[in-house]
């Protein structure tokens, strides 16, 4: 028997009416994507700046009330408090009221003058590694350039190399414009993957896959029937997002639309997959959510939405390397802010195209086995 | 009583039935940590640079080796020229790109300032604020280690004049990103299962029709709320002590503070979230919804506001406001301070008040919807 | 037409080291109304789903409309109707659009849908009820609804699996003029129940219990092959229990 796109229409047609008609999930749908872009528009900021410092003074001099004063300046620092007591600082750096604490030796300004090697203990809260090996960065950055101030002018013995920066494709390193197509990536994966499953389990649950299955439907055209309409969801809801992260967050896109089109249909091959996956797993919606669950959360933290996966190490590298959402934001991301074209993103895009393959068609086989 | 404890014993049948679901309530947070606590690496390393260096002569080399030093960057493409460098960085094969134009060794011999460009692929902008720093940082070194030997041989002080930095890192001394991460990772892991366990089980009463019994009975609404919730509150000890047994003795993260106030915060918490899950599974009548909801209401606000992956301080305003809404957030902020830094009510004290209040209001929501049902 | 609607021969079934069904024969007449019994796990079920192709048996063959239900299943499943035993219509569709997706399922041939569709709808007495949500209906109309999905591609062979489950009595007697109806147009009606009551509506009934044939025959002659002592026939429901309490008996 020939494949019948009417059966299959008909599977596709029925299962839409299925999603649109379950009034609960339709706040789910626009709420998930909602909520996402929100927080990860306008929460999601990984830049250090603004460290909360403690200035300890002993040495109430014009050159120490300069250094604090130039400390306070830049965005670096946020000088909280100037004290004269080191127990002050201990107490908010346990607290947390400063991150850092500057403790200003007496004599600094004589030493200065003598152009004398001067110590400057600084205490740094360690807990967020980032941040502190970062502030540490600034702290001498600013206190080198304070020093050089200070000294009696002399030849250097030898020339700084001075570097200039030039960042590309997001000059002002915008968290947003690194996150928000991220927000893309993460919609997608959850609306399709998720509701995917469960749609499928539903109607195990129910017992009509019985009604199903003694038709003369296949399981080709029932697996693409009910993949079918999150196709369209996922598109629609891709599309939404897209908008809203240019128009509200100003997130620029300079690639083609139609290339994001056509790459998230092929990132929908994993993810559907990923969803009939998890539907042949588990005997019940809730157990479905949570093997897609567990299995999109990960992909998430690994795939180099949040964390670059160049850190990572070898083994994890390689884990990232076989889920579809490393390459699915490399492309995204590219989309956004490169203005890459298909030539550029072949490379990622054939690595999603083979996963996909791979997890339909893994997908597809346990589910004939499960239905025949 | 009685009926209390034929509650518990029915509710902790349902959990030791569901043998998938028990499984990986107790293995997941434990692997999910060992998983993520190895894998997310918040320092750099593994970084492809790319090369154009116009100058080539001893100075250039050694600048490229000062910033390979530590070994987390490495050259891995030479081009010709800058072209040839923005076509790698398009194409995506290197993230940062160095250029040193000619004349590099000359000028710094001749004492003055040698600009060099560093070229980065900011549409990863963690990763480039990250390898900028880093870059900094090592070339930063490099100069003043050849500056003290320069003045050294030259027969100069052995300090050179200025300011020094002497930095004490405290509470986390290495500097060690996973320890930053753990105690996050272990509140977003927690509060996610606790609410998926409990959204379930009275949204299952409703879907399996027996809710009309149990309606009927004369229970009361807390003793029923309380029998189904303590059972689960179980299985989060459950996974609280395997998290933080492997959190101590695999990555090393040491408690420092009080382990008694850390357990009541940690039950606290688990409290709250599982009322959270009950109260969803009691207003939303189907398990699969009552799902989805705890897992968009607990993770997403767990995972992004809370503190556990970027610092609130960064955060708009409006959404510094509602981080206060979001346990996980001062969860992450005890856990934090007590693993790492040893502090105690005395400092903590405002979010101990705030998981009190979190987990009463979240008791009181959820007892008021099933008496509500009752009536 | 010639030869048997279904012909079976030998079923087994096993589950792991269960035996479902032990050595089992159907041999169903055409436009028969063929009765199929026992008690909840006897097999019937099971029968049931390897004749429709939905379950492959352990060993055996099955004819079914002339078709080898073992290797064409997909010509087996299109030519015959099937009422799942809790009558599955999709209760957040319309009558209308469940109407509407089992003449898609079945490759209707789309001139005759409108026509087909209409009769249904006057047959069932949904006429002006069909935009309702079938969920709101009451059971009797969905068993009715669902008696019609089955037929809307005019099958030879109806499979019938319990249908009338919790329904109410007016309604199983509707029911069962309906399947009357059905064999005089030629169709061939094979049907599951555990109501011995219901049985007398067959032409021919087979007993099952755990997975064997324990009594086979029309139902008149079956009661006079268990006729009393005392020269009374005995009910079904006792041929039935005199047959368990014997064992195996049959052709």
């Amino acid at each position: 028997m020939m494949f019948s796109f009417r059966r299959m229409a008909a599977v596709a047609r029925k299962e839409l009416r299925h999603i649109l008609r379950d009034h609960r999930m339709r706040p789910v749908l626009f709420i998930v994507p909602v909520m996402q872009l929100i927080i990860l528009g306008y929460a999601a900021n990984m830049d250090v700046d603004h460290v909360k410092m403690m200035v300890v003074d002993h040495d109430r001099s014009p050159v120490s009330r300069e250094v604090a004063q130039r400390l306070d300046a830049g965005v670096a620092f946020d000088v909280v408090e100037i004290t004269e007591y080191e127990a002050d600082a201990e107490r908010a750096l346990d607290a947390g009221d400063a991150e850092v604490a500057i403790l200003l030796p007496p004599g600094l300004a004589r030493g200065l003058a003598r152009a004398e090697a001067v110590d400057v203990p600084m205490w740094l809260d360690g807990t967020d590694s980032n941040r502190g090996t970062i502030a540490q960065t600034y702290a001498e950055t600013i206190l080198a350039g304070i020093s050089a101030d200070h000294l009696p002018a002399r030849q250097a013995p030898i020339g700084r190399a001075d570097p200039r920066v030039r960042v590309l494709y997001n000059p002002a390193l915008r968290s947003r414009w690194f996150m928000v197509p991220g927000v893309v990536v993460m919609v997608l994966a959850v609306v399709t993957s998720l509701l995917s499953a469960m749609a499928i389990v539903k109607e195990r649950e129910k017992g009509t896959i019985e009604q199903l299955v003694v038709t003369p439907i296949r399981p080709a055209e029932l697996i693409a029937g009910k993949l079918l309409p999150f196709v369209g969801i996922g598109l629609f809801i891709a599309a939404l997002v897209t908008v809203a992260a240019i128009i509200v967050f100003g997130v620029p896109f300079r690639g083609s639309f139609l290339d994001l089109v056509l790459m998230c249909l092929v990132f929908l091959m994993s993810t559907l997959g990923v969803g009939l996956l998890g539907s042949t797993l588990a005997q019940t919606q809730q157990q479905a959510m949570l093997a897609v669950f567990l299995v999109l959360m990960p992909s998430f933290l690994l795939g180099g939405v949040f964390y670059p996966i160049s850190n990572m190490p070898g083994w994890a590298q390689t884990l990232a390397n076989l889920t579809p959402v490393r390459y699915f934001i490399e492309i995204v991301r590219a989309l956004f802010l490169k203005g890459a074209g298909l030539d550029v993103l072949a490379a990622d895009a054939a690595a999603l195209a083979a996963i996909g393959l791979v997890v339909l068609g893994v997908a597809t086989f346990r589910f004939r086995k499960r239905s025949a | 009583m009685t009926a209390f404890l034929a509650i518990f014993y029915k509710e902790c049948l349902h959990i030791v039935r569901d043998r998938r679901a028990l499984a990986a309530a107790l293995l997941l947070p434990f692997v999910q940590l060992m998983l993520f606590g190895f894998a997310i690496q918040l320092d750099v390393r593994n970084v492809e640079l790319g090369l154009v260096d116009h100058d080539r002569t001893p100075a250039s080399r050694a600048l490229v080796e000062q910033i390979c030093a530590d070994g987390a960057i490495r050259v891995s493409r030479r081009v010709a020229d800058e072209d040839a460098m923005e076509t790698l960085l398009d194409r995506g094969i290197v993230r940062i790109g160095l250029v040193i134009p000619a004349g590099f060794e000359h000028r710094r011999h001749a004492g003055v300032d040698a600009p060099i460009q560093l070229l980065v692929d900011g549409a990863d902008a963690s990763f480039a604020g990250q390898a900028l720093g880093h870059v900094g940082g090592s070339l930063q070194h490099g100069m003043a280690n050849e500056i003290r030997q320069t003045v050294r041989v030259a027969g100069g002080p052995e300090r050179l004049p200025g300011i020094h930095l002497r930095t004490r890192v405290l509470y986390n001394e290495a500097l060690n990103g996973t320890w930053f991460i753990i105690p996050g990772l272990i509140a977003v892991l927690l509060v996610m299962l606790a609410a998926m366990l409990t959204s379930q089980c009275v949204a299952r009463e409703y879907e399996e029709d027996t809710i009309e019994q149990i309606l009927i009975s004369p229970v009361s609404g807390p003793v029923l709320m309380l029998g189904k919730l303590l059972p689960y509150i179980g299985v989060g000890v459950a996974q609280v002590i395997t998290v933080t047994m492997a959190a101590v003795f695999v990555f090393g993260v040491p408690i420092r503070g009080s382990l008694v106030l850390l357990s009541i915060a940690t039950l606290l918490y688990l409290a709250g979230a599982m009322a959270l899950g009950l109260m969803l599974s009691a207003v939303l009548k189907s398990q699969q919804v009552a799902l989805q909801i705890s897992l968009v209401a607990t993770m997403l606000p767990s995972l992004l506001l809370s503190g556990f992956l970027f610092p609130i301080e960064n955060m708009h305003p409006i959404l510094q406001a509602l981080s206060w809404l979001i346990p996980a957030r001062y969860y992450i902020a005890i856990t934090r301070g007590m693993f790492l830094k040893g502090t105690g009510l005395a400092v903590l004290w405002p979010e101990f008040l705030a998981m009190v209040l979190f987990c009463t209001v979240m008791l009181a929501l959820a007892t008021s919807r099933f008496r509500s049902t009752l009536s | 037409m010639s030869g048997l609607a279904v012909d079976a021969r030998g079923l087994v079934k096993r589950f792991g080291g269960f035996t479902a069904v032990d050595r089992v024969d159907v041999r169903v007449e055409r436009g028969a109304i063929f009765g199929f019994l026992g008690a909840n796990g006897a097999g019937k079920t099971t029968v049931i789903r390897m004749l429709c192709g939905l379950l492959a048996p352990t060993a055996g063959s099955a004819l079914v409309d002339g078709e080898d239900v073992l290797r064409h299943p997909d010509l087996v499943k299109a030519r015959i109707g099937y009422m799942a035993q809790k009558f599955s219509l999709y209760d957040d569709l319309t009558a209308m659009e469940n109407i509407q997706f089992f003449a898609d399922a079945y490759l209707v041939p789309r001139a005759l849908i409108a026509e087909r569709t209409a009769d249904l709808l006057d047959g069932t007495g949904l006429r002006g009820r069909e935009h309702a949500f079938t969920g709101t209906l009451s059971a009797g109309i969905k068993q009715r609804l669902a008696l019609a999905c089955a037929l809307i591609h005019q099958p030879r062979i109806l499979f019938l699996d319990e249908p009338t489950a919790g329904v109410d009595p007016l309604s199983r007697r509707v029911f069962w003029r309906r399947i009357h109806e059905l064999r005089t147009q030629g169709t061939t009606v094979f049907v599951t129940t555990h109501h011995l009551d219901e049985a007398e509506n067959c032409t021919e009934v087979m007993f099952m219990q755990a997975g064997r044939t324990v009594a086979l025959g029309a139902p008149r002659q079956l009661r006079q092959e268990h006729q009393l002592p005392d020269g009374r026939l005995p009910s079904l429901e006792e041929v039935f229990l005199a047959a368990c309490a014997t064992g195996e008996a049959g052709p």
